[in-house]
């Protein structure tokens, strides 16, 4: 019987081993039955079915087998395999259990698409503010496109002090009853706040599910307990779902539960203000429609809203919640994620160049399979399965790798993002752990699977003659290296200028040596405060004079507020008509006790002190603003008056003292204290000896003669230290992964020219018979490995001043786009290049052409 | 063309035998499926003619069970490879347009093995109901 197409079609579905015995068994079954083509197309058809379901899985085993003894056989490749690949996949693992929660997690309420942030807003300056209108909160939420809004007041609360003492203290956000409804969450235990509740003004919180279960043992007793401070009380009425977040623009404060404030809705005065809201759209209502809402809403309520003096009155802006939540962390975080995605991709290219080497050195062994029968898909299977093995035990070394380094990660987070950081295993990285396996092996694993497989058994058997396999080298190669270069250049231009940016605010001279300076605050029991300036301001010095006796203190002096700190005194004024500063009062002695520098002119004296004399040390910034082309020398003896205060004379200049590295000096008059003016010295300056720590309770021990009945202390580099935590995490962070990439671009531009040079032998070999000298030929190889390099890094050029515009936001005072260190990353990238090429060029400039040519 | 060399017949009465008066704990192998006794078996009976067809057919004949012939395939395969049967091409049927055809056949792992586990289930059922009927001794 001749067998029709749509039979040979059919019999192609059968596996090999079983066509013709398929073929020839449905012939002669046809025949007995008297059966045409078209039976025999479509048992056939079902044979292929279930031959291929069963021989399908029993394949991939032994493909899989197969697959890991050859890797096991070549432990070099392999280690090298999942070496580059556990650091590209456990740099990404490492990120996204930081990003997970920001990006990508879903937001614990329901249908978050139509949650959105209610926040005041200053058009012409971009400015959001804390306080809305409480007319624009009320009507807002009877406007049409609004199911309803909520209020969460996060800068108040209800701090409740539990037993025992040592435990820490509860705090409960201040929220408004419907606050749940408009999130559709609902309590697990008890109720959630009703309006009645609000009417009625009853005192009631719910917990946090993470509070009930840790502190209250997820005792269901807990409703109807009552949480107490010194002043108020809230019953408890309801517990959270576990994992329930507030949502709330900061997202970094940690929170125990809400409570509710009836006050944040009622309206008083249209003035009054309560805290930004959290609005639930109706189905269908766009962000852009509720936004012309608002816009309409607001416009309507401007003139009752409008301050004395304001020629417009306050706006809102409406943002999706999740980007309101982390809308501080967000473009850093994406920024993270892309660079970590670059060190996987660098990872996965590597291994691609990795096993395209070694492809050719296994060319025989697949010609083997090939001419025993093995199909061209078979063969793929077998080498992506492989790449495949590799992965997933890449992915496990990462996820080790991720346990065991978590807490160094943590300490690397800046403090604003760390709770965010998901810690330990949790399902979700376990499966991007395996997605991040089955992407990176069909990234790296594809093109080497092809172009291993494409072999001819000829050249096969020729081995090692001329021209062998060059048709696949010059693409593959060329792509390789261009692609490892482009993304190296990007890494490394993203380590130098967070590096760079974290260096100078590192150098930033702060104005004052934080090491060693301590910060106290006194309550002061001895003296009646608010009253007599000169018998408050006789105790303060008393204190410091005590202070000053303490053996392991070095010095003391006393200021308002340490300008350090953030904030700034009760008192300021505008100086000679021109410039506006704050007036620290403070003792002698403090100059030097802060360490901070005298520019021109003297210190404050003990004697400008005892005589009060009229007196004033200016920072550089307001000299500058009061008398712009008055040298420093020439400020001193300058005379500041202002309105309500006595006329001064400048006796020096100190620098400028700023509160964080990445803020600017700020303008500062420092005057001897006085009687004459309120006392506040809350803050005490002590530089302790040789940085030594302070007891503080034998302090409060030593002071209790005076009447001091508590004594705190901080240091004062603390918001300095805080300040430079993110860019610290930043420089760290892109520092290592652009170390990362450096060292991997390296690896593989070394493999690639290694590959190279193995395949060029019989070239080289007719080169040096030829008589080029072995200079000739390692300037051959290394001008062939750096080419793409260079173009490469052109492509990495554009990619990374492109990516400069995001980066420009996370550094300071750095512009990302800097051509000279641009210059310099490609410059390090081209020696790289040249050094990973050296090796392999020495190994060809080496090649004994009587060797190579007798091969062919 | 001859089912098996003498040599090979040879040893497969000793293996008979053995199985047959060993009183000892049978020696354990590998389980066979229920499919794959039905096919061993079917290869036994068909002797030389033991071919993908008739193997079904007889399958159905006998005991009723319809196997498809995926499944056939699939068995033989499967009792090929742990050594049970082996396989070679006949030479093409004398009729026009004849084919050749795989011819299967036990090899003597095969014929212990479905031995041992029908002496394995005879004894399990002996003196139950499923047991086969004992003569009663005079």
């Amino acid at each position: 019987m001749r067998r029709r197409p749509l039979v040979l079609l059919a019999l192609r579905l059968v596996p090999r081993f079983w066509r013709d015995t398929v073929a020839s068994d449905l012939d002669i079954e046809a025949r007995a039955l008297g059966r045409g083509s078209l039976w025999i197309a479509w048992h056939t058809l079902l044979v292929a079915a279930r031959l291929r379901s069963t021989t399908l899985g029993d394949l991939m085993w032994t493909d899989l087998r197969y697959g890991v003894r050859s890797l096991l056989k070549s432990p070099g490749f392999t280690a090298a395999a999942i070496l580059t690949l556990t650091l590209g996949i456990g740099a990404n693992l490492v990120v996204f259990s930081v990003v997970d929660r920001v990006l990508f997690r879903p937001l614990p309420f329901a249908d978050v698409d139509r949650l959105v942030f209610v926040s005041p807003f200053d058009p012409e300056s971009g400015n959001r503010y804390y306080r809305l209108a409480k007319p624009l909160f009320v009507e807002g939420r009877r406007l049409p496109g609004i199911e309803d809004m909520a209020s969460v007041a996060l800068g108040s609360g209800f701090r409740a002090a539990t037993e025992p003492a040592t435990a820490p203290t509860l705090t409960l956000t201040d929220v408004t009853y419907n606050l749940l409804d408009v999130l559709g969450v609902w309590p697990v235990l008890g109720r959630g706040f009703s309006r009645a509740d609000a009417e009625g003004r009853r005192a009631v919180a719910m917990l946090s599910h993470e509070v009930w279960v840790a502190r209250f043992n997820a005792d269901p007793d807990v409703i109807g307990l009552m949480l107490t401070n010194a002043r108020a009380r809230r019953e408890v009425i309801g517990v959270l779902p576990p994992d329930f977040v507030v949502p709330a623009m900061n997202w970094s404060v940690e929170r125990h539960g809400l409570s509710l404030n009836p006050d944040l809705m009622t309206t008083a005065t249209p003035r009054d203000g309560t805290a930004p809201g959290v609005a639930r759209l109706l189905p269908g209502v766009s962000l852009r429609e509720a936004q012309a809402q608002f816009d309409a809403l607001s416009v309507r309520l401007d003139p009752d809203l409008r301050q004395p003096g304001q020629d417009r009155g306050p706006r809102v802006l409406l943002q999706p919640v999740r980007h309101g939540m982390f809308w501080l962390a967000i473009d850093y975080m994406w920024l993270v994620s892309a660079a970590a995605a670059m060190v996987g991709l660098l990872g996965c290219v590597n291994l691609s160049s990795l096993l395209l080497a070694r492809g050719r050195s296994r060319a025989q062994q697949v010609a083997l399979r090939a001419s025993l029968g093995a199909t061209r898909a078979r063969l793929m299977a077998t080498e992506f399965l492989q790449v495949l093995s590799v992965s997933v035990v890449a992915a496990a070394c990462s996820l080790v790798l991720i346990v065991w380094l978590s807490a160094s990660v943590t300490t690397l987070v800046p403090e604003i993002y760390r709770s965010l950081v998901i810690d330990g295993l949790d399902g979700r990285l376990l499966g991007a752990a395996a997605i991040a396996a089955l992407i990176s092996s069909a990234i790296a694993g594809l093109m080497p699977a092809w172009t291993a497989t494409r072999v001819s058994l000829i050249q096969v058997m020729q081995q090692g003659a001329p021209g062998a396999a060059r048709a696949s080298r010059g693409r593959s190669r060329g792509v390789i290296l261009g692609v490892e270069a482009a993304i190296g250049l990007v890494l490394v231009a993203g380590a130098a200028f967070a590096t760079r940016s974290f260096i100078g605010l590192v150098a930033t001279d702060v104005g004052f040596n934080p090491a060693g300076l301590q910060i106290l605050r006194i309550e002061p029991g001895g003296v009646p405060r608010g009253g007599d300036n000169a018998a408050e301001l006789a105790y303060f010095r008393r204190v410091i004079e005590n202070l000053r006796r303490q053996p392991g203190i070095e010095r003391a002096a006393g200021i308002d507020v340490m300008p350090s700190s953030g904030m700034v005194p009760m008192t300021g004024a505008e100086w000679n008509g021109r410039a506006r500063s704050g007036i620290w009062q403070i003792t002698e002695d403090l100059v030097p006790t802060i360490e901070a520098s005298v520019v021109a002119g003297r210190d404050i004296s003990r004697a400008d002190v005892d005589e009060e004399r009229p007196v004033a040390l200016v920072s550089r910034t307001i000299a500058r603003q009061l008398w712009p082309d008055v040298s420093d020398q020439d400020v001193v003896g300058q005379v500041l008056s202002a309105p309500g205060e006595p006329q001064r004379h400048v006796i020096g200049i100190i620098n400028d003292i700023r509160n964080a590295p990445h803020e600017p000096g700020q303008p500062m008059v420092l005057i001897p204290a006085s009687s004459q003016r309120d006392i506040w010295f809350l803050e005490l300056a002590v530089r302790t000896r040789g940085g030594r720590a302070l007891d503080v309770e034998d302090l409060q021990r030593d002071l209790a003669g005076l009447g001091v009945t508590s004594v705190t202390s901080r240091a004062a580099g603390g918001r300095i230290r805080s300040a430079l935590e993110q860019p610290r995490a930043q420089a760290i962070i892109f520092g290592s992964f652009g170390a990362l990439g450096l060292l991997l671009a390296a690896f593989g531009l070394f493999a690639v020219a290694s590959f190279d040079v193995a395949l060029r032998r019989y070239e080289m070999g007719v080169r040096v018979a030829l008589g080029a000298s072995a200079r000739q030929i390692r300037g051959l190889v290394v001008r062939d490995a750096v080419r793409p390099v260079v173009v490469g890094s052109a492509a990495g050029l554009l990619i990374a001043w492109w990516a400069g515009g995001f980066m420009q936001s996370l550094i300071h005072e750095v512009d990302a786009r800097d051509p000279w260190t641009l210059a310099l990353v490609i410059l390090t990238l081209v020696a790289t290049a040249v050094v990973a090429a050296w090796l392999p060029a020495g190994r060809a400039a080496r090649t004994d052409p009587a060797v190579v040519l007798r091969q062919s | 063309m001859v089912i098996c060399k003498p040599s090979m017949a040879g040893r497969l009465v000793d293996v008979y035998n053995a199985a047959q008066h060993s009183n000892m704990t049978p020696a354990p192998v590998s389980l066979l499926g229920e499919v794959e006794q039905m096919v061993l078996l079917a290869i036994l009976r068909l002797g030389d003619e033991a071919y993908a067809v008739p193997i079904r057919a007889v399958i159905k004949r006998e005991t009723g069970v319809d196997l498809s012939r995926g499944t056939i395939y699939v068995t033989l395969e499967r009792l090929e490879r742990k050594g049970y049967v082996t396989s070679w091409f006949s030479d093409p049927q004398a009729v026009r347009g004849g084919k050749a055809r795989r011819i299967f056949q036990l090899k003597p792992a095969g014929v212990t093995a479905i031995k041992a586990v029908k002496r394995g289930l005879d004894r399990l059922a002996e003196g139950t109901v499923a047991g086969p009927a004992r003569e009663k001794k005079a």
